[in-house]
């Protein structure tokens, strides 16, 4: 039964925020370099794209619409500079508002909704990661503000991230202060998802919150928050200097101001993290960092732009994806194989899905850790 | 250049053996070539070179021949086509007759292709051969023609026009000749080009008017050339006027006419240089030189493709173009008098047809080929609709995109950033069309969703037709130009001879060779104009002396070679005997096969250097009789 095209569809996805939606002219090297295509996975961005082009049906399974880690490698390889991402999402909020969002989703979105964050935790226990740690709060008289994820607020191994951070922040005498039950989830995986007022309602808080309180630089310990803060918060009226741990660290380091050991003394492998390599270009100072405590640093065949990723972003950290159909499961399995004994990283949805796939591979041998652990662990 | 003949004493033959760097000594065992070269009857020296094409390799034969020990030369080395120009070179700068050389070919024909003791063997009777012919030559000089400083542009599209310019900055006199009564070709009836998108009448009017206001210039409009006779630097055409009776000519003239007499630009006609001839007339021109500038002829739909000629809604892209020639009134697209709100655009018409896939109608022989401007055309064309008439919907069916040239993918991704959605078929799946409430419905499976059928309905359906061979084929006969299997004219070489065709004196500019965009045209339009200003401006023509000689003595005038001669005018019977124009003789050797009493022979190739060759590849190397 032949099809007719749906120009409206079209004029919809545009209006949504896939502005690039007709620029794709079909070579389909997306679909080749997405990483689905290693796990024989449905997602096939050029055929989705097509799908929206035409405004034809046939993309709303969970597993295709669903399907984008957002991993940004197709985007920097794509020949007409399409964004995928940016299409990807339009047509996920045309169908999530039409209530089509995978039940786990459904629950991740009531949860910030409710609660600021996506796990189903109270607002006010927000902090209680920085039990039995002497933490500033965020003033005036502090230069940055430490913006830590939802996942390490609330998340046991997570928390372990952010307490390494204040650690590290406060042996180097950073002026630094965090933020209370106030503060919200900032909303990067809430717009991925497609859920594009909900993720205005959150900035809108935040950026609210943190331009009352006088925020001029922000340091996370998340890549998502990273791209969110620098890149989407502006056009909400939020403009700040954001800098990832890694990068701070980085600098911490270089100046002498943590009295690291150099003791690590161990064969590591870093995992480039999509939202710190691929959409912030971020690939020498986590490296230097592990350089730093010692580390004799590995590459994995798969490195820096060409990184693999978690299967974490977009959305997937929730989604139901089969074990063995996890990107996470490659990785530490190729993390393995480069004779690393650390497979290290610099993202909390990268540590919590290599972590888990460490333990499905059962690769007793090798510790998947932060590079925020890994260099309080060196503290002298 | 001090020649000395070689009449006195016994000759002196020199050869020379090639090893090629290894190509040829992997496999010739060339110290026993050299050994058995040498005892060769004539043979005065024999010697080897790693690389005989280099200075040092050259420097033995000049230093020979010098020292008086060597007055003929063999080179036993590459193909001739590489390297037989560089040694007789060098014997010329030695001092003696380049043409006392032979070559034998000893890499091509034997090393790269023959292994073990056979290929000595062989290399030892091709050099044997060409000893035996080198003992036999004679000095020979090249033939000297006149040529008229003058060249002929056939043609006065854009091609033409800067040919003919180009031609006459470099001092030569230009006749151009053009069929109809304007310049500037089809481009003519375009409106904006790309990729610049400047106005046609810009671009080729005001190079029209440069060609007319320059004096070495003469232009005839309405003329072709009806004979065409003679031969490189020595061409005798007839020019024949006629008024005109094209019937779109006609109404255009008439239109142009009640506003004013001839010199100006006509919309989507071209440049009106002069008024039409009343009658016709003929004259003889002679030229040095031919540009052919003939263009190329829009593809006619066949009846009934794509429903042309029987759906009111479907037209050619070149009627689209003529359309958005005209200013808008800042409403909708019309066309026809109809309002367009949604039209698809179907490319590859009369191009890239695949035998046993696409089958024309009335026979037509397929257009294989790309035609290469439509694809860039048609997007131009989406793109202004686009930009001029927001609110229409564009479909671009297509098989491939191929927006090859600089500038010319911005188009489509323009095209594509502005909504024209692009729909990819299959060559064996076109899509088909059906007229529908005054509207077309098009049913097509789009290759980019795996075959899926798809249906569309627009207001009108552009057929982006292709490029088809020119209206020159009987010039190109009288002239004996070949064609490609495409029907369209045909170089020697498509890189290192791009404008020359096979014939000395004629040169190709433009869509008369292939399918060419403007730029492209104009680019090969300038080189025909260098290849042809350079011949011309020496005022003689130097030709190889490999051509028919007729010993007097015993020519009996029987008119056996006049037969068998495949290049008219290159024989012809003078007082009872056989006479050659150098010329125009070919070389071929057909009259000396045919002669009864051996009276005629290719210089350079006579009947006793043959036998001799024949002799000496029949003797073994070691110089017995072979089996």
């Amino acid at each position: 039964m032949a099809q007719t095209p749906f120009i409206e569809v079209n004029q919809a996805i545009r209006d949504s925020g896939g502005h690039d939606l007709n620029a794709c002219m079909q070579c389909g090297l997306c679909s080749a370099l997405c990483p689905w295509r290693e796990v024989e996975g449905q997602f096939l961005p050029r055929l989705m794209i097509r799908q929206g082009q035409l405004g034809l049906e046939g993309y709303e399974s969970d597993e295709v619409l669903f399907g984008c880690t957002t991993c940004n490698k197709c985007v920097l390889n794509c020949p007409r500079g399409v964004d995928i991402i940016g299409v990807m999402r339009a047509m996920r909020s045309l169908i999530t508002q039409a209530g089509g969002v995978p039940e786990t989703l459904k629950a991740v979105l009531g949860s910030v909704h409710a609660n600021g964050n996506p796990w189903s935790e109270p607002r006010e226990k927000r902090d209680q990661w920085t039990q039995g740690l002497e933490v500033p709060r965020f003033g005036p008289d502090k230069e940055y503000l430490l913006f830590v994820c939802c996942t390490s607020c609330y998340d046991q191994r997570s928390q372990r991230i952010a307490r390494s951070l204040v650690e590290l922040l406060n042996r180097a005498q950073v002026s630094y202060g965090v933020l209370g039950p106030e503060q919200s989830c900032c909303g990067e995986s809430v717009r991925k998802i497609g859920d594009e007022g909900l993720f205005q309602k959150l900035a809108g808080s935040n950026v609210e919150l943190f331009n009352r309180l006088g925020v001029k630089k922000i340091i996370v310990n998340s890549p998502h928050c990273l791209k969110t803060f620098r890149d989407e918060y502006p056009e909400l009226g939020g403009e700040y200097e954001v800098v990832h741990a890694s990068q701070f660290l980085a600098g911490l380091a270089e100046q002498g101001r943590l009295p690291l050991r150099g003791g690590l003394q161990a064969k590591v492998a870093f995992h480039d993290p999509c939202y710190l390599g691929r959409h912030s270009g971020v690939y020498e100072q986590p490296r230097k960092a592990l350089e730093a405590c010692g580390a004799r640093v590995v590459e994995m065949d798969r490195a820096r732009e060409l990184s693999l990723c978690c299967g974490g972003g977009g959305g997937g950290l929730w989604m139901e994806t089969p074990a063995e159909k996890r990107f996470s499961l490659l990785r530490v399995r190729e993390a393995a194989a480069s004779g690393a004994q650390v497979l290290a990283t610099a993202c909390p949805y990268c540590i919590s899905l290599l972590e888990d796939s460490r333990k499905t591979a059962g690769l007793d041998d090798i510790k998947v850790l932060d590079l925020c652990e890994l260099l309080a662990q060196d503290l002298a | 250049m001090g020649q000395q003949t070689t009449n006195t004493g016994e000759p002196r033959v020199g050869v020379y053996i090639c090893h090629c760097g290894g190509n040829i000594s992997d496999h010739v065992d060339v110290e026993r070539l050299e050994e058995l070269a040498g005892r060769l009857p004539g043979v005065a020296v024999a010697r080897r070179n790693s690389f005989m094409c280099s200075d040092p390799g050259q420097e033995l034969i000049v230093r020979d021949i010098q020292e008086g020990r060597v007055d003929r030369v063999v080179v036993a080395s590459c193909a001739p086509a590489l390297h037989e120009t560089t040694f007789r070179g060098a014997m010329a700068r030695a001092g003696i007759n380049p043409y006392l050389y032979e070559h034998a070919n000893i890499r091509e024909q034997v090393s790269w292709v023959h292994h073990g003791p056979g290929a000595t063997d062989k290399a030892g009777r091709l050099v044997a051969a060409a000893v035996a012919k080198a003992s036999l030559l004679s000095p020979l000089e090249p033939i000297r023609v006149e040529a008229l400083a003058h060249a002929t542009v056939v043609g006065g599209g854009p091609a033409g026009l800067k040919a003919a310019l180009d031609l006459a900055r470099r001092g030569i006199r230009v006749t151009l000749v053009e069929r109809s009564p304007f310049l500037g070709g089809h481009a003519a009836g375009l409106h904006r080009l790309f990729p610049s998108g400047e106005e046609a009448a810009t671009v080729l009017g005001g190079l029209a008017q440069e060609v007319l206001a320059h004096d070495r210039v003469e232009v005839l409009t309405c003329a072709q050339v009806t004979q065409a006779q003679g031969y490189v630097g020595n061409f005798t055409l007839a020019i024949t006027r006629r008024p005109p009776s094209d019937e779109r000519e006609l109404e255009l003239l008439a239109r142009a006419q009640g506003q004013g007499g001839a010199g100006r630009w006509l919309p989507l006609a071209g440049y009106w240089p002069q008024e039409a001839p009343q009658e016709e007339e003929t004259r003889e021109l002679k030229t040095g030189a031919v540009v052919m500038a003939t263009g190329f002829t829009p593809h006619r739909p066949d009846q009934g493709q794509y429903g042309h000629g029987q759906l009111p809604q479907v037209i050619t892209l070149p009627e689209l173009i003529q359309v958005l020639s005209q200013p808008g009134d800042g409403g909708p697209l019309v066309v026809g008098g109809k309002t367009i709100n949604s039209l698809a655009l179907i490319h590859c018409v009369g191009s890239r047809e695949i035998p046993g896939v696409h089958e024309p109608p009335d026979g037509r022989p397929l257009n294989e080929y790309c035609s290469r401007v439509c694809c860039t055309a048609a997007l131009r064309a989406a793109l202004e609709i686009k930009e001029r008439f927001p609110d229409t919907e564009i479909y671009d069916l297509y098989r491939d995109i191929r927006t090859y040239g600089r500038g010319h993918e911005d188009y489509y991704l323009e095209a594509s950033r502005r909504g024209v959605l692009f729909l990819r078929f299959a060559a064996e799946a076109p899509p088909r069309l059906s007229g529908q409430d005054g509207r077309v419905a098009i049913t097509v499976a789009d290759t980019l969703l795996a075959g899926e059928e798809l249906e569309l309905e627009a207001d009108l359906v552009v057929l982006a037709v292709g490029l088809e061979p020119g209206p020159a084929s009987e010039l190109a006969e009288m002239l004996k130009l070949s064609t490609g299997a495409d029907r369209f004219l045909l170089e020697v070489h498509p890189k290192l001879r791009p404008v020359e065709p096979a014939v000395a004196g004629v040169y190709l500019a433009g869509s008369c060779q292939a399918p060419m965009d403007i730029g492209e045209s104009c680019a090969a339009a300038s080189a025909a104009a260098v290849k042809a200003g350079g011949l011309l401006s020496r005022g003689y023509v130097e030709l190889a002396p490999f051509v028919a000689q007729v010993q007097a003595s015993a020519c009996d005038g029987c008119g056996a070679c006049l037969e068998a001669c495949l290049r008219e005018g290159a024989i012809s019977l003078n007082a009872g005997q056989a006479q050659v124009n150098p010329a125009l003789c070919l070389g071929c050797g057909v009259c000396a096969a045919a002669c009864p009493q051996g009276a005629i022979q290719v210089a350079g190739w006579t009947l006793p250097q043959y036998q001799a060759m024949v002799r000496a590849i029949t003797q073994a190397a070691g110089g017995e009789e072979a089996a």
